[in-house]
């Protein structure tokens, strides 16, 4: 388990210290590596159930190195393996500038996108936390595009004022819980808290967990990161890193001030509503594919918090299976743009000529593919994810689920206006080819997705156990 | 009190050592500084320190003042081998240079050991005379003769305020001594005498550690004086005159301590809060850390406010991981011939080595991880928030953290992100890059195993 941290650490550290062409084959190697030691612990994880491990890390104030694998973060694992690895895949033939510090940082990134989710131990989760932070805040800003050093400026401020008001909530819980971080622990003892105190805990984690999703108001750094920052990057802040703000609402809130948590769905779940809305009209409207991708994944994160907010209960293991189909779909989408970008030095729909359909059939094909899997067409993993959050919403008040379910609708909409705008019109479109290597990643993509729309039992087995993993540690 | 000898007896040997010899005089400095380490370290380790009947009275020799006194000798050592080249720069006189800096040494000896007010104050005295000579030292340039006076000026008038306040406290409880005033706090009823003599005291220990709003000869101060001296009273004088303030508020206050802990939080609330905005808007990166460390000083105090059994070991692993990152980030300005932030420009290209190091000097002294200064802050944070009361300034002092960030990032922006002609900078000699390596893994170690120093002081 330790080894999930140290692989990207060593490789982070040897693509730093060997030349730059050496980089990215480094970071082929470490990630395979991790993808495989992840994939044989969450078979592990079929058959031995949750495990953890706790070595004394800080004697004094009572925190430990604890880390854990349990059906809680194994999706989440799991997609961080498989963007990490698909990610090194794909700018595998590309040469970044300075690729040994690019490479280097994507690793130390990948570090602490692993510990938040094994953490075990909030101080330690936030360490992990913060470590996420600021490679992509050095990425974004020396690999960046257009006013990169301002945008990436912008994005640390929030993400970091954020955190560290998630930090005083931690401190403040680490007190009233008699001075220990354990996760376990403080899962166990929070009925012992005063409903006042889960509330106002509640509020401030809510703002360090909302900057990171992004959840509605907190999102004006998301659009301009996603576009200033190299493709790559984009993939990782938003098929992963929005899901450690996920994974942080159901882990170290949802379970640790329950009460507080309760007492905010109203309002949460109309937040999510009006965020959904607000964001499918916006990506409706919006003059550039980044912008499209980058309101819709607020509208889709939107709707995870909804479900969970709204029937806990049931949204769970939709939720741990949404972060997964969300993830690859716009992983392949952000890798998609990317080479339109590269043809055509632009994301603005004025600047696309349109027809990319007659010269580019494979590239159409899978943006078609996975436009759809974005808007959730059945046999997608999506539309078993949103399906049941939309359920989860439905048992809350059927009018949430209305609501929220015109998203769909207007995903729709976007989505076609997407490739009606790129792929049709225009015969004078350039020819854009994906290479065997991109082939090969798409169609795995691909197949996931399917195979898991159409059979999605494998994942719900193990998301499903999570109410299960939390009795058991109750008792 | 080998350490007040010694640091007495090298700053008189290096006065007339100056006489004879004029170059080369870093050498003997470091060798005396290494013996005063060792000396610290043995006594820090149980060794038997030369006691002087009567003294007993004076100071107080525990592991713990030991363990203080180690940290800032050992900062001493490392100050010399970086700065010890300019050091042997300044000025028309080199033996005057080291010897104050050996006296102002004493005088923080005495500041960590005192457990009598007019130890107090011969210490502070010992240790300010000194530095208004050296803010000075660099005879022909304006500015710096503006700081000496100026922190003359200022420091002068606060002594007689602190003397006033030892007096008045005299006055109420009829002893000088720490214990004596503590005995008389624990069934404290309230009397104007002693609450005055206190807050006059506080006022005194505030413009040494520069708080807020007693800091306004800091900027000038630390930006005209030559910038070794600079980072001298930024690290290690700060770092000594915030323990004092500590031991003075664990003895003269007593278990209730509602009386000074408002006055403290909110020197500290105002100290964070104008160091650190002030620190944003500045174009010197002299100027910066001069703020800066006024900011760094209102985290120093919050580890005092909480004032727990943790409080020394926080207060120390701070002290550490400051001291670690300012004698860098110094050494580093001292070779910089362009003190704004162009001054870093293509320092990524020209020495890649050099920039690592910085980068991990300014991201310790922001506070993020992984480095000391995370932890140091971290812990200090951590521990006001046990007090309800002290919420809101655990949240002003996260908010100017992150407003640290800002600033502390500009450096490296410039070393790495903009573009522009490399500025120039002076090579760094081999014993200087070797501390500086050193630094840097100290500051790491720190940001994985932060009690790696600080558990000796629990043994």
């Amino acid at each position: 388990m330790i080894l999930l941290l140290f692989i990207p650490l060593i490789a982070g550290l040897l693509a730093w210290l060997f030349p730059s062409r050496y980089a990215a084959g480094i970071s082929v190697v470490s990630n395979a590596l991790v993808a495989i030691l992840v994939s044989s612990v969450i078979s592990d994880l079929y058959e031995l159930g949750a495990h953890s491990i706790s070595l004394p890390w800080m004697t004094e104030i009572h925190s430990r190195f604890a880390l854990g694998i349990h059906s809680l973060n194994a999706t989440f694992l799991a997609l961080s393996a498989i963007v990490y690895l698909l990610v090194s895949l794909w700018t595998l033939n590309k040469n970044y500038k300075d690729s040994s510090a690019f490479y280097a940082l994507l690793s130390f990134s990948q570090v602490g996108v692993m510990g938040v989710f094994l953490s075990m131990d909030a101080l330690l989760f936030y360490l992990f936390w913060e470590l996420a932070l600021i490679p992509m805040y050095f990425l974004v800003a020396r690999w960046g595009s257009g006013d990169a050093t301002k945008i990436s400026f912008r994005f640390f401020i929030y993400t970091f004022v954020g955190s560290v008001l998630m930090l005083v909530a931690l401190f403040y819980l680490y007190y009233q819980h008699g001075q220990t971080f354990e996760w376990v622990y403080w899962m166990e003892h929070a009925s012992d808290l005063s409903a006042s105190s889960q509330r106002w805990m509640l509020v401030l984690m809510l703002l360090g967990l909302g900057v990171k999703i992004p959840i509605f108001p907190l999102h004006s750094w998301q659009a301009s990161t996603y576009k200033s920052a190299p493709r790559p990057v984009t993939v990782v802040l938003s098929a992963l890193m929005s899901k450690m703000g996920v994974f942080g609402l159901i882990h170290w809130m949802m379970y640790i001030l329950p009460s507080g948590f309760e007492w905010a769905t109203p309002f949460m779940v109309g937040l999510a509503i009006v965020g959904i809305l607000y964001a499918s009209l916006v990506a409706m409207d919006s003059g550039s594919m980044v912008r499209v991708l980058a309101f819709s994944s607020i509208a889709h994160l939107g709707l995870m918090v909804l479900g969970l907010f709204a029937t806990p209960e049931r949204a769970l293991s939709a939720v741990a299976f949404q972060i997964l189909s969300h993830g690859l779909v716009v992983m392949a989408l952000w890798m998609l743009v990317e080479k339109i970008e590269d043809a055509y030095g632009s994301d603005e729909f004025g600047k696309i000529s349109g027809g990319l359909a007659s010269t580019s059939s494979s590239l159409a094909l899978f943006m078609v593919f996975f436009a759809f899997a974005n808007v959730g067409l059945p046999l997608t993993m999506n539309f078993v994810g949103e399906y049941m959050l939309l359920f989860a919403a439905y048992l809350y008040k059927p009018m949430a689920m209305v609501l929220a379910g015109l998203s769909v609708i207007f995903g729709a909409v976007y989505m076609l206006r997407f490739l009606r705008k790129i792929l049709y019109g225009n015969k004078t479109a350039p020819t854009i080819a994906l290479s065997s290597l991109e082939m090969a990643i798409m169609s795995v993509l691909v197949i996931a997705v399917l195979l898991y729309g159409v059979y999605p039992y494998p994942v719900l087995q193990l998301t499903e156990q999570i109410p299960d993993f939390i009795n058991t540690i109750k008792k | 009190m080998l350490a007040i000898i010694l640091t007495v007896l090298c700053g008189t040997v290096m006065m007339f050592w100056g006489l004879g010899n004029r170059q080369n005089l870093r050498r003997p400095a470091v060798v005396m500084a290494t013996i005063l380490l060792v000396l610290t370290a043995y006594m820090f380790g149980g060794g038997n320190d030369l006691q002087i009947t009567g003294m007993y009275d004076f100071y107080e020799f525990t592991r713990e003042r030991y363990f203080i006194l180690l940290i800032l000798t050992a900062g001493f050592l490392l100050y010399l081998l970086l700065m010890g080249r300019s050091l042997d720069e300044i000025g028309r006189h080199d033996g005057e240079v080291y010897a104050l800096l050996f006296f102002a040494m004493c005088g923080l000896a005495q500041l960590v050991m005192y457990k009598h007010l007019l130890t107090l104050f011969l210490g502070i005295e010992t240790m300010s005379i000194p530095l208004y000579v050296l803010a000075g030292s660099d005879k022909e340039n304006i500015k710096s003769n503006e700081a000496s006076l100026k922190y003359f000026l200022l420091g002068a008038f606060t002594t007689g305020i602190l003397l006033l306040g030892i007096t008045l406290l005299y006055g109420a409880t009829g002893s000088f001594d720490l214990n004596a005033t503590k005995v008389y706090f624990s069934d404290f009823t309230g009397n104007s005498l002693a609450l005055i003599g206190v807050g006059l005291i506080l006022i005194g220990f505030a413009f040494k550690s520069s708080l807020v709003p007693f800091h306004i000869w800091t900027p000038d101060v630390y930006d005209g004086s030559p910038t070794p001296v600079t980072a001298f009273m930024s690290t290690i004088v700060k770092a000594g005159v915030v323990y004092a303030l500590y031991v003075f508020v664990t003895h003269a206050t007593g278990i209730d301590y509602g009386h000074w802990q408002i006055i403290l939080s909110i020197l500290a609330a105002a100290t964070l809060l104008v160091g650190n905005l002030s620190a944003v808007y500045q174009q010197s990166t002299k100027r910066m850390l001069a703020y800066s460390s006024i900011g760094q000083a209102g985290f120093m105090i919050l580890p005092i406010l909480a004032l727990n059994g943790a409080s020394v070991s926080h207060l120390s692993l701070y002290f550490i991981a400051y001291i670690a990152a300012s004698l860098g980030i110094f050494t580093v300005l001292n070779s910089l011939r362009d003190y704004t932030y162009d001054g870093f420009l293509g320092l990524s290209k020209t020495q890649p080595i050099l920039a690592v190091a910085t980068t991990i000097f300014l991201i310790s002294l922001a506070g993020l991880p992984i480095s000391g200064g995370f932890f140091a802050k971290l812990f200090a944070i951590m521990h006001t928030l046990q007090y309800p009361n002290l919420i809101w300034l655990s949240i002003v002092a996260l908010l100017m953290a992150a407003v640290g960030v800002y600033y502390y990032l500009q450096p490296i922006w410039a070393m790495y992100f903009r573009r522009g002609a490399a500025s120039e900078t002076e090579p760094l000699s081999n014993t200087q890059v070797l501390v500086l390596i050193l630094l840097v893994l100290v500051i790491v170690v720190l940001g994985v195993m932060p009690e790696i120093f600080t558990r000796y002081l629990v043994l």
